[in-house]
């Protein structure tokens, strides 16, 4: 078991081996650089499904407005002072720096998870692509009760858009990603544009006399529906904050960040965190506010923009899963030998295609986003106390390296501890991983005060 | 330089299209049929523009 381990690894390093080595100063890029690399980072298939969420979840106007500015500002703050400074410190990608501190062992189970999460993110984008396809076939959208399939039309087409996703993310992941990034200005376009148009269907005066009137009434009237709570400010604080918490706070971006000359480009975040997870959302709420508060984004965005809705929905779903795929299927290859890059694309796909199929990822998208961040936090409250906090204690870093341990325990301690803590703190959902963030710091100085220096 | 200028100017067709619309100004049918118009040119314009070769 051991040696198989220890072989797996040996894969796991060969397929990081091109990073291993700290960026060289004659490889840092520019800020202009960094400015139009996250500038596209957040308009993604999501962003329809997310802003129309909150809809429904009845947010009055206002506290969206103030909720989404605080929870924003956070993230890019999370950014710039807890991500991007440890990766320009350490000029390392999260991997390398993780298997020093933690041991190869349990960052290979690090990145079978994170492979896990992303398939079912990528299952959720799918799931919107098939809603635009969908609604042009007149297949019904799940309702959002709906966990399972409600129908068998509804299988096959997610199961094809799912193949298609594939099958193109194995020939050309290079093109595509070129591709997604022609995409990103237009899929902009179709938010607002498509914002603006539902203006009349909901009332609003061309001299916008009556518009925060609309607002307040037509759109986040505050009036949840259905089977759905009541969000306030600060869960829309929250959730801003935190749908992206696997980068900042579990510094999955310190692979970006170590390109920075400096950790203040991490302020750069902000020229696609508000376009995207601002106004993005924003015009995604109006859209579904105009059509009758269903959450279909296929019928949505037809209402709002045409045939150009519906081809929006469908390219955002496709450029985004694609990426996501690939990275799933790149965190996985540590764990199939020897197997080329394709057929991992392929069956990562696969297995992402018939997770879409079960709406529950995709009508509890709130929930898994909030889920998915959680899982890896603890990663990221292990890392911030290895990196500032051990020094400043006097405890001695890099115990697996030091000690060549497959597995540092008290990693492995800290980060079921904190989860387990989190599945049954009496909190919502989307405020559980602030207190056990700093729970799991406090808990990986206890368990390694043992490991402090003679003075 | 040209093929960049076309493409930032359907994305301004699309969003005065959208403009239009609410102002009255053209029907919906015609708001959605300049903004797929302006779709197709973007995407062709912009990806002239995004694998077109440095000059040496």
């Amino acid at each position: 078991m051991a040696t198989k381990l220890a072989s797996l690894v040996s894969q796991m390093d060969q397929i990081n081996e091109f990073d291993r080595e700290p960026v060289h100063a004659s490889h840092i890029q520019s800020a202009s650089r960094f400015a139009g690399l996250f500038a596209g980072e957040h308009v993604a298939a999501t962003e329809f499904v997310i802003g129309a969420f909150f809809v429904l979840h009845g947010v009055h106007a206002k506290d969206l407005l103030i909720g989404l500015l605080i929870g924003n500002i956070l993230a890019v703050l999370s950014w710039t002072f807890i991500c991007a400074p440890i990766a320009v410190s350490t000029r390392l990608t999260l991997y390398w720096y993780l298997r020093r501190i933690a041991g190869p062992g349990l960052t290979l189970i690090y990145n079978v998870a994170n492979a896990l999460l992303y398939c079912i993110l990528a299952g959720a984008m799918i799931s919107v692509s098939s809603t635009a396809v969908g609604f042009a076939m007149g297949i019904p959208t799940p309702s959002l009760n709906d966990w399972l399939p409600n129908s068998a039309a509804w299988v096959v087409v997610t199961l094809l858009i799912g193949c298609l996703f594939t099958l193109l993310a194995v020939f050309g992941f290079a093109a595509l990603s070129r591709f997604a990034g022609v995409c990103s200005p237009w899929l902009f376009l179709v938010f607002v544009a498509g914002a603006i148009a539902t203006f009349p269907a909901l009332g609003v005066h061309t001299n916008f006399d009556n518009f925060w009137e609309i607002l307040e009434t037509k759109v986040w009237n505050g009036k949840p529906v259905e089977g759905q709570e009541q969000f306030g400010l600060w869960q829309i604080a929250f959730f801003a904050w935190f749908a992206n918490l696997a980068m900042h706070i579990g510094l999955s971006d310190m692979a970006l960040f170590r390109y920075a000359k400096s950790w203040t480009y991490g302020l750069f975040t902000s020229t696609g965190i508000f376009p995207g997870h601002y106004l993005a959302w924003i015009c995604s709420g109006l859209m579904v506010a105009a059509a009758n508060r269903e959450m279909d984004p296929g019928r949505m965005a037809y209402g709002a923009a045409g045939v150009a809705g519906v081809l929006a929905v469908m390219i955002a779903g496709w450029t985004t899963a694609n990426p996501t795929i690939y990275r799933a299927g790149l965190a996985l290859q540590s764990v199939t030998p020897n197997w080329p890059r394709w057929k991992l694309t392929l069956y990562t796909g696969l297995i992402t295609s018939v997770l879409a199929c079960f709406p529950i990822f995709f009508v509890r998208l709130l929930d898994y986003v909030a889920i998915y961040g959680l899982v890896l936090m603890p990663i990221g409250a292990v890392v911030l106390t290895e990196h500032w906090i051990f020094p400043a204690l006097g405890i001695a870093q890099y115990e697996a390296e030091r000690k060549n341990l497959l597995f540092n325990w008290k990693v492995l301690v800290v980060w079921i501890g904190t989860l387990g803590v989190c599945a049954i703190m009496p909190l919502h959902l989307f405020y559980r991983w602030l207190p056990a963030y700093f729970l799991a710091i406090i808990l990986y100085i206890v368990l390694n005060l043992g490991e402090r220096k003679a003075q | 330089m040209i093929l960049l200028i076309l493409a930032i100017a359907s994305l301004g067709a699309g969003l005065y299209s959208a403009i239009a619309y609410f102002l009255g100004a053209q029907s919906q049918q015609s708001y959605h049929n300049l903004l797929l118009g302006a779709t197709l040119s973007w995407f062709v314009f912009a990806t002239m523009w995004a694998s077109r070769k440095p000059k040496p």
